[in-house]
């Protein structure tokens, strides 16, 4: 189904992810060093990374920082500390999303196939203005938003959050991230705002379970379209 | 040998000072008495009225006024009997001679209370001067960086040695009363102290008359920011019935530097909370990471197991089976450790001493380290005949482990681990030797600490300083050694419990 590429310097989980990666179709190239987790993202080219954020070589975050200056793959953090600052700077680092050990191979199933769909968004042509993803599709030049079939009416600030969210889809945008993009560079650390445009977002996409935007707490938010 | 009593120097010393000037004036007249008797014809008696002005000088200077009237009075008769004529006799003759008479006598009186103003001045000026010294020198003392009751016995003693004072203490409050924190000189009694005490609803007076003594004590409150710091107690010496305005400026420089040492302590205290504060999360953060890493490989397994969609073919079915084990030892060793560590902590950890053979340790200890590739690389080199030892199973086999388990893990790869035993006459030495890359130097201390580790091992950084705590429980140590052809060799040695017998018996 997908290249999978596993970094991780604990041989058992490695281990265990790997046959259960497998079973499900995957191919699967695990590595227990930074160095070869870089490595390998240029030789396997994998459509999606796990990569654990203690390793002993390399930071994590700084393997994040490294594959990013010339790979647009999807790096999924694994992280072992649930300490919400590391999380947060390997997704400011471009990191698309995270999970906190100890999961589920569900959980990480999910969050593959999240990162697998939103793949295809990255390569949509630079030249197109039309975004269609799941059940809405926005026209970025008329900014017109269509859900369902529907013309849904958003203000400015809404429909730059909205296109904003989408053009990233799958990935997790932090707060600092969304603020300083869409509102300004001045911004970075009002992420009350954001709770008032992402609950107006959705009352007026009808995205009752946030199932169109998941809330990541504490971090950000993250575009998924179902 | 050398009697310092015995020395000219010295008796003149022993004299008081009426007799110093005493023996000075006598001596300078006898000798101006001699050369003017030889010189009379030629001098008017004007001028010899003149010389014999010095000898009471002389006098006046080294034994003061009372030399000085008594200098008049001598050399009023010496020099009326011996220099005026008739020779000889107390007659005075002319009325001239008369008014020579009387002219000398003001004159050495004048001069005589003059030199003993200007040297009272002089010497003050000098008492002043190393009163400001010695004022200086405390006062450097209390700026020195030093704990509180350090710097109050130096500077008690300081008081006694440089100003005289026969008494100083610190009186400083402790629970209900006061009770004396730095003394120098002569102790104060339990009559002065009760004395000295404000009792409730009397203000403390500045000078307490002690009747037993007649001497006073000066008192003065140490006032710092705070309020009240304590009491300065001085007992004048005998020479010094000065020195008020000292207590006073040391007063208020010793309260200064009470404060500043509190201060000090209080910011060391803070800055101590503040060190186990960051160590406390450092442990927290850290624990939590070695509590989920075997977690993740144990969920990931089992997730995979129960997935019943998924087809698993025999052998991944049983690796994913060994996982769980292996990682679920790895958590119960991990918790046993963080457990006895908080015990160790708490002071909470009583070894049970028994007989065991170290065999049998050894074969516990790789017990609790599961996985059939891990134990293949331990050899055991222990000798059948080997001494028992009287140790705690439970945590001497927890040592043995953890020192087992961290040789396996620098031993990279398929690297054997050692396990070895010896028995000298009194003694049992037991080792784990490694193939790893041994420890560089400047590790060699902290490898025991809590929470030290390699960077890129996966250990928690708790085996090594437990299993030190362990042994320490046991009077014993773990000593670090390079191995020779590299790696590390950890060991320590047990009394052979044979021979405690028998010195028990």
């Amino acid at each position: 189904m997908a290249r999978l590429l596993l970094v991780d310097d604990d041989p058992s989980l490695l281990r265990a992810l790997q046959i259960g990666l497998k079973a499900r179709g995957h191919e699967v190239v695990a590595v227990r060093s930074a160095q070869e987790g870089i490595d390998q993202c240029a030789l396997f080219q994998p459509d999606v990374v796990l990569l654990d954020l203690g390793l002993p070589d390399i930071d994590g975050v700084e393997v994040v920082r490294r594959v990013r200056e010339w790979s647009m793959t999807s790096i999924l953090v694994l992280s072992a500390a649930d300490d919400d600052v590391r999380k947060v700077t390997a997704l400011d680092a471009g990191a698309d999303d995270y999970l906190t050990k100890p999961f589920s191979m569900a959980e990480l199933e999910a969050r593959v196939r999240v990162a697998l769909r939103h793949r295809v968004v990255h390569s949509v042509e630079p030249g197109t203005s039309i975004l269609e993803l799941g059940r809405l599709r926005v026209d970025l030049a008329s900014r017109s938003v269509v859900l369902d079939g529907v013309e849904v009416e958003l203000t400015a600030r809404e429909f730059d959050l909205l296109a904003y969210l989408m053009r990233h889809a799958g990935k997790v945008c932090t707060h600092q991230m969304i603020l300083h993009d869409v509102w300004g560079t001045g911004y970075g650390q009002e992420s009350h705002y954001l709770r008032v445009y992402v609950n107006r977002l959705r009352r007026k996409l009808h995205d009752d379970r946030a199932t169109l935007i998941r809330t990541s707490p504490g971090v950000g938010y993250q575009y998924l379209g179902e | 040998m050398h009697y310092p009593y015995a020395t000219p120097m010295y008796r003149w010393r022993s004299l008081g000072r009426f007799q110093r000037g005493l023996v000075s004036f006598c001596f300078t007249l006898l000798v101006l008495g001699v050369i003017l008797m030889r010189l009379r014809s030629h001098l008017g008696i004007a001028t010899t009225a003149l010389v014999l002005v010095i000898p009471v000088l002389v006098g006046v200077v080294s034994g003061g006024f009372a030399i000085g009237v008594l200098g008049a009075l001598v050399g009023f008769v010496v020099y009326d009997f011996f220099f005026i004529p008739p020779y000889y006799t107390l007659n005075v003759g002319a009325a001239s001679n008369w008014i020579a008479l009387i002219v000398y006598g003001i004159v050495v009186l004048v001069v005589a209370r003059v030199v003993v103003r200007l040297q009272a001045a002089t010497e003050e000026a000098i008492r002043q001067g190393n009163d400001f010294r010695s004022l200086a020198e405390i006062s450097q003392m209390l700026i020195v960086e030093r704990g509180r009751d350090e710097l109050l016995t130096e500077v008690t003693r300081a008081l006694v040695e440089t100003f005289g004072f026969a008494t100083a203490a610190v009186l400083m409050p402790d629970g209900e009363g006061l009770s004396v924190l730095a003394s120098a000189g002569v102790a104060l009694t339990d009559i002065e102290i009760a004395r000295i005490l404000p009792s409730s609803g009397r203000v403390g007076g500045l000078v307490i008359d002690t009747a037993e003594r007649a001497v006073p004590l000066y008192v003065r409150t140490l006032l710092s920011v705070s309020g009240v710091a304590g009491l300065l107690v001085v007992r004048p010496g005998e020479e010094h019935a000065r020195n008020r305005e000292v207590i006073a400026a040391l007063g208020g420089a010793i309260a200064l530097a009470v404060r500043q040492s509190e201060l000090r302590v209080r910011l060391v205290h803070s800055e101590m909370l503040e060190e186990r504060d960051r160590w406390r999360r450092a442990l927290v953060s850290s624990i939590s990471h070695d509590l989920r890493t075997p977690l993740a490989a144990m969920k990931a397994s089992i997730s995979n197991l129960r997935d019943s969609s998924l087809e698993l073919c025999e052998s991944d079915r049983n690796e994913l089976l060994e996982t769980i084990e292996t990682r679920t030892d790895h958590l119960t060793r991990l918790v046993t450790n963080i457990l006895n560590m908080s015990r160790i902590e708490a002071e909470a950890l009583e070894p049970h001493l028994e007989l065991y053979a170290v065999s049998d340790l050894v074969s516990d200890a790789l017990l609790s380290i599961s996985g059939e590739e891990c134990c293949q690389r331990v050899c055991m080199d222990l000798p059948i005949d080997l001494p028992l030892v009287r140790v705690d199973h439970a945590l001497l086999s927890q040592a043995l482990s953890n020192l087992i388990e961290n040789a396996l893990r620098h031993s990279k790869g398929t690297g054997q681990v050692v396990v070895r035993a010896r028995a000298s006459e009194s003694s049992v030495t037991v080792s784990v030797r490694d193939f790893g890359p041994g420890v560089p130097s400047h590790r060699r201390q902290d490898i025991f600490y809590m929470f030290e580790k390699d960077p890129t091992s996966e250990g928690a950084g708790l085996g090594l300083a437990l299993a030190q705590s362990y042994l320490a429980l046991h009077e014993s140590e773990i000593v670090l050694d390079d191995a020779p052809g590299g790696g590390a060799i950890f060991s320590f040695t047990l009394p052979n419990a044979r021979l405690l017998g028998e010195h028990r018996e």
